[in-house]
């Protein structure tokens, strides 16, 4: 461990800027508070690759800062300290880095609005509490930025709140993550019952020393059970946490609604940096997984379910936010997927590429939306090819690298992420493959959708006064579209370099590494199936929406029908939850009111209990008259009492 | 404990002697009471105002400052005693107490407390 | 020289009793009849002697005014220092919210000021004494000055009475803690504390009236910290006494009380067989002062009454860690001081919230809940504050209360104490009822007159005021380690002086 005090500033400088943005944006010019607000994130930035080139040059010793020694009870220790190793270093480069890039698109897009301020007060504010997440070096300091994160979401997504819709949106954004928070907090405390710390450091070296781990315990809180079962309790529940912050089934279902925020909150907080916090939790906890294999197959079933079946859904919408959201749901399915084959790296490689292509296509969305003026629905676009070139492009290769058409960086980390799940079982590789079609048919057909054929808005002057992105809005898509080309680069596969990819290298110190066992040719055979389904999902899409309106054979089978109103619908879920959990919590919510509340509880325990307290309270109060001569009474007698018991 | 046991003892037969004597008053006592022989006596006349009367609130100021002063005495009469034996150390804190209570009775002095009007 | 030396190792005490004769000259003098100038000058004097209190902090324990051959009756070591520190700290606060409602209350100003420096002096003296004797002229010290506070709205009835009936119990208690003291010295022989351990270690004669005395001393020090059923003055005395009074009562008189109760346990009375006869008696003092204090708070409909009786349980929350520390848990020493840090500023702020409402919202004293209803929204930032007072006596993170119950608590488990743990933690969970319900009516109950909101006269000092006091909550919820490890390091000197 190095001592690294700047480490503090990553997320100290944004949370001033929020700080100063939250008290004096009100009053402040627009320029300065955009300055305030970017100069913090890049100011994050810089730090993050000082300290990257640090950590590097010192052979990969991680970094530490501790801020405060912070709980110290009994022989529990908290310190508020901050880490940076080697996985922190890849996902701060892209946090502070993309955060930074989207925030110098919100300039563009968000300049007409009149909460400015408050946008980026709050831009801010997600940038510091993700940095603490990712830094934190201890489970509760990164609590601290997992509820910071969900605070700054809730905060975002409800931003235009006198529209209910969205405030409801927010609303639902932040109990549904409550309901995983209490998972992640359940897994902590398992833990440190367990190991007795919840420093990252001290338990690796806690479960490295735990010997065979289906030995019973003896002692402690857990006396009785084996590790393995401890464990294993508590990955399951740390992955409840991530089904809510990572969107996974069962608790995926506020980010679709999650749109109704600005387009670059999408981006940045719903596509690239928060909804990947679970994925991180797993990847930093990674050795906690490793001994526990029944969680892991469940992590991985989980996954790959969620990957087809958001996939599914996302061929049928026509919101173009939406078709990302659930695009995204999917992509975070393969990220979990590769966690529970055991494949962090493979996980972290597509989380990064990820970031760097669905930011692009968020924010290319965004361009389309504010080039027309608020619309979302796709039906209502096409032939923006020509009116908006620079996005066109961007947007192109960002469709191609999801959809993991060679040689872009989509397609070597879901490649990997897909390998690694068919060695592992092959019912999982092929979830995986159904779903690289489905995502290569329905970008596709978003794709031709929005860009060819005629634009069928129904304001028929609309193509003379499209707004046309400004400077602001296109260099970060050309930047992240460029990143989006090259970032295959940062992993190669083996069989092409003949040496382990770089980021294999990198992150072996804090994940592991693993590596593909199958053949040279085996692993060439199965590229080119990769790319073969992507390749046939486009040509399918192509086909169908070719000319931008959906062909007759679309229309029937994927426009209208019954699929498709199963699949618009999104498999009934939202209604599924609200007929059965809502329904039954209400339910139980009317029982409460109408029988337990007023029998029981304001019955039996209230008015007995609030009756024995302020029972007991008037009868307290009754030496309380007013009269010193009584005071000086009650003294005596219980000076009198109280010596006599002590000295007999 | 035994030491204290006659002390004890001594209580006892003070309180018993008291409460003797009282009881016996009041029992053995002849009583006649009558609206008339209830009120207070003054001199034979018919009470004028309020038995308790107020006193002038300067009578309580000069009672406070003279215990003040008084007690200034008794600290300097011990301290004299054994003057030679604190040393500086004592002769130096004695004339710190004896300055705040110089101070204090200006303070007194000019808050216009020693006027009588 | 030896006199100055001595006095250079209390520095605090020196520039606060400079501080305070100066302020009374300047009074009969009428060098300005602007009352501010009397405030700001206290406040510099209270920051002067905090500094050198801090200062204090890293000195060696020195023992002074000893005569020849005689124990001495002042030790000024980190223990008292720090304490002393935290003392000022609450009466720098105090003074912050008093301009604005001395000069509403129309009471005279330089005296107030200089009296609660006076109290302040005596306050440290009970930290610093190192005999009973001493203990016993601090005490004096201190509450002659809030007595005289206490009334000094003359021309207030309810103020009259309640100086007067703090003054009668406080000259009944003070016989009684006289009386304990004589009882130890006629045991021992002595009344320095070191002298008092080594004849505990001895077998001493006379066991009953050494633990009468000690009965007796403690029964002094539960009426000044209102320790149930020692604490019947207190609602009357709280609510009489003007409100910035009130809190550096409630704070000042109690912290300095367990300073000393500290001191003199750990010091005079570790491990010896009288001393543990009496804990019994100190832990039902605990679990009836908790149990009452809380119920009683319940039924209040006076805010600054139920603040009274909230602070009485306040008091049987730290008596747990003398409890613990009687048992020889030295960690429960650091732990109450951090306790009393943590509640001087949480209870000064409510009050201070108390003082801004009374003074705008109706001139008088509005001080019932219903009177609160809306200010949440009509004063944010004070809405603000006062939650995070609230939440914070409640005992809830990110508070310095939350970590204060904490250490306390974990002080007393190791100690062995579960049932006073479990009466405290009882007495915590009732607390959240009525301290919620502040809340509630700053923010939950509709405003029954929407008129035109009142015109905000702001004062600079109270507004300074509250935020030092929210910030030492919040600062005590955030960084609770440096304070409790300064505590440790403090108890540590108490040890080895």
């Amino acid at each position: 461990m190095i001592k690294f005090s700047s480490l503090a500033y990553i997320p100290l400088l944004p949370l001033i800027g929020a700080f100063v943005l939250g008290l004096w944006g009100k009053k402040m010019e627009r320029s300065s508070a955009t300055i305030v607000a970017l100069s913090t994130v890049l100011g994050s930035f810089a730090i993050t690759v000082i300290a990257t080139y640090t950590m590097v040059k010192n052979n990969g010793t991680p970094l530490q800062a501790v801020l405060w020694e912070w709980i110290y009870v009994g022989r529990y220790r908290v310190d508020l300290a901050l880490g940076f190793d080697q996985l922190t270093a890849a996902l701060m480069l892209v946090v502070t880095g993309v955060g930074f890039l989207i925030h110098v698109y919100s300039t563009g897009y968000m300049e007409e609005d009149p909460s400015y301020w408050r946008f980026f007060c709050y831009l801010n504010l997600f940038v510091a509490a993700m940095s603490m997440l990712v830094l934190g070096q201890s489970l509760p300091v990164l609590f601290i930025g997992w509820e910071g994160v969900g605070l700054a979401s809730y905060l975002l997504i409800g931003f235009w709140y006198s529209d209910t819709e969205k405030a409801d949106a927010g609303r639902k954004a932040f109990i549904t993550n409550r309901i995983g928070d209490f998972g992640f907090l359940i897994g902590t405390f398992i833990v440190l019952g367990l190991f007795g710390t919840m420093d990252f450091t001290q338990l690796r070296q806690a479960v490295a020393a735990v010997g065979p781990t289906d030995a019973m315990l003896t002692t402690g809180i857990f006396a009785g059970f084996s590790v393995k079962a401890v464990v294993t309790a508590a990955c399951i529940a740390f992955f409840i946490g991530v089904t809510g912050k990572s969107a996974q089934i069962p608790l995926y279902v506020w980010l679709p609604d999650a749109m109704a925020g600005p387009t670059p909150v999408s981006a940045l907080i719903h596509a690239a940096t928060m909804v990947t916090a679970g994925v991180y939790l797993m990847c930093r906890l990674g050795f906690l997984f490793t001994i526990a294999p029944d969680a892991l197959v469940v992590v991985a079933v989980v996954g790959g379910l969620t990957a087809v079946f958001a996939a599914t859904i996302g061929v049928a919408q026509n919101d173009i936010k939406k078709v990302l959201a659930y695009s995204t749901v999917s992509q975070l399915g393969y990220m979990v997927l590769a966690v529970g084959v055991g494949a962090y790296t493979a996980a972290f490689f597509h989380l990064i590429t990820h970031a760097f292509f669905k930011a692009c296509l968020f924010l290319g969305s965004g361009a389309i939306i504010h080039a027309l003026h608020g619309e979302q629905d796709i039906r209502r676009m096409g032939g923006l090819r020509k009116h908006i070139p620079i996005t066109h492009a961007t947007f192109l290769v960002s469709t191609l690298a999801l959809a993991g058409i060679v040689p872009l960086s989509g397609f070597f980390s879901k490649d990997l992420v897909l390998a690694f799940a068919s060695e592992r079982s092959a019912s999982l590789g092929i979830l995986g493959s159904v779903g690289a079609f489905l995502t290569a048919f329905y970008m596709s057909r978003l794709y031709f959708m929005t860009f060819f054929g005629e634009l069928r808005h129904p304001d028929p002057h609309m193509k003379d006064h499209l707004h046309k992105p400004g400077l602001s809005m296109e260099i970060p898509l050309i930047i992240l579209a460029a990143l989006a080309v090259v970032g295959g680069a940062l992993n190669l596969p083996h069989v092409f370099t003949h040496t382990d990819g770089f980021l294999d290298r990198f992150l072996g110190p804090v994940l592991g590494t693993k590596v593909l066992s199958m053949t040279a040719t085996a692993e060439y055979f199965f590229m080119a199936k990769s790319v073969g389904i992507a390749v046939a999902g486009i040509v399918l899409g192509y086909v169908l929406y070719g000319r931008g309106v959906p062909t007759k054979a679309a229309e029937s089978f994927v426009e209208s029908g019954p699929v498709h109103g199963v699949l618009y619908n999104k498999w009934f879920v939202d209604e599924l939850y609200q007929n059965t959990i809502i329904r039954f919590t209400r339910f139980l919510g009317s029982l409460a009111a109408m029988v337990i509340d007023p029998w029981i509880i304001d019955g039996i325990l209230v008015k007995l209990s609030s009756g024995l307290v302020s029972g007991s309270g008037r009868l307290l109060r009754k030496p309380q008259t007013g009269n010193v001569q009584s005071y000086a009474a009650v003294f005596v007698l219980a000076v009198a009492i109280i010596t006599g018991w002590a000295v007999w | 404990m035994a030491n204290y046991g006659t002390i004890f003892v001594l209580f006892l037969i003070a309180a018993m002697i008291a409460l003797i004597l009282w009881t016996l008053a009041s029992v053995l006592g002849p009583k006649a009471p009558n609206p008339r022989k209830e009120r207070p006596f003054e001199c034979g006349n018919p009470p004028l105002g309020p038995v308790v009367r107020r006193v002038s609130v300067k009578f309580y100021i000069v009672a406070l400052l003279f215990i003040v002063f008084d007690i200034e005495t008794v600290f300097l009469y011990p301290w004299a005693v054994i003057f030679s034996e604190l040393g500086w150390l004592g002769f130096w804190t004695m004339v710190t107490f004896v300055a705040i209570l110089g101070l204090g009775l200006v303070y007194v002095w000019k808050k216009g407390a020693l006027d009588w009007a | 020289m030896q006199y100055l030396n001595a006095l250079t190792a209390i520095l605090p005490v020196v520039v606060l009793l400079g501080t305070a004769v100066i302020l009374l000259m300047l009074e009969v003098f009428s060098l300005g009849k602007d009352r501010i100038w009397a405030a700001n000058f206290s406040l510099v004097g209270l920051a002067v002697a905090f500094y050198f209190a801090m200062k204090g902090l890293g000195a060696e324990p020195q023992a002074l005014f000893a005569g020849p051959g005689k124990s001495a009756p002042i030790i000024a070591d980190a223990f008292g220092n720090l304490a002393a520190a935290v003392m000022l700290a609450g009466a720098f606060v105090a003074v912050l919210l008093s301009p604005e409602y001395i000069k509403n209350a129309r009471c005279s100003s330089g005296e107030y000021y200089a009296l609660i420096l006076f109290s302040v002096v005596g306050m440290i003296v009970m930290a610093m004494a190192g005999d009973l004797i001493t203990f016993f002229l601090g005490l004096e010290v201190m509450s002659i000055g809030v007595y005289v506070l206490t009334g000094i709205r003359r021309n207030d009835l309810r103020a009259s009475e309640a100086a007067l009936k703090y003054l009668l119990m406080g000259a009944f208690a003070t016989g009684f803690l006289l009386m304990g003291i004589a009882f130890i010295y006629g045991a021992t022989g002595t009344v320095a504390l070191p002298e008092l351990a080594r004849q505990m270690v001895a077998p001493v004669g006379g066991a009953p009236i050494l633990v009468t005395g000690l009965v007796l001393l403690l029964v002094g020090v539960a009426f000044k910290v209102a320790a149930v059923p020692f604490h019947l003055w207190a609602p009357d005395v709280y609510e009489g006494a003007p409100t910035p009074i009130t809190g550096f009562m409630a704070v000042g008189v109690k912290a300095a009380a367990f300073v000393a109760l500290v001191r003199i346990v750990a010091v005079g009375f570790a491990n010896s067989e009288e001393s543990a006869v009496v804990i019994p008696f100190i832990s039902v003092i605990a679990y009836l002062t908790i149990i009452v204090g809380n119920l009683l708070a319940i039924v209040q409909r006076n805010v600054k009454r139920m603040l009274a009786y909230s602070s009485v349980s306040h008091a049987g929350y730290a008596l747990i860690g003398v409890v613990a520390l009687a048992r020889g848990e030295e960690s429960a020493g650091a732990a109450v001081l951090f306790y009393l840090t943590a509640y001087t500023f949480m209870t000064l702020g409510a009050f201070g919230v108390l003082v801004f409402l009374e003074r705008k919202e109706g001139g008088a004293e509005s001080e019932r809940f219903g009177a609160f209803a809306g200010m949440g929204y009509r004063h944010p930032a004070l809405g603000v504050a006062m939650s995070v007072f609230m939440v914070a006596l409640a005992g809830m993170p990110p508070t310095g209360g939350f970590f204060g119950k904490l250490y306390i608590f974990s002080s007393a488990i190791n100690a062995g104490e579960m049932g006073l743990v479990f009466a405290g933690i009882l007495g915590s969970i009732i607390s959240v009822y009525y301290y919620l319900r502040v809340i509630v009516s700053f923010y939950m109950v509709d405003v029954p007159d929407a008129g035109p909101l009142p015109t905000a006269t702001r004062s600079r000092h109270l507004t300074a005021g509250l935020i030092i006091a929210t910030a030492g909550v919040l600062t005590l919820g955030i960084f609770p380690n440096q304070w409790i490890e300064l505590g440790k390091l403090a108890f540590k000197s108490l040890q080895l002086g």
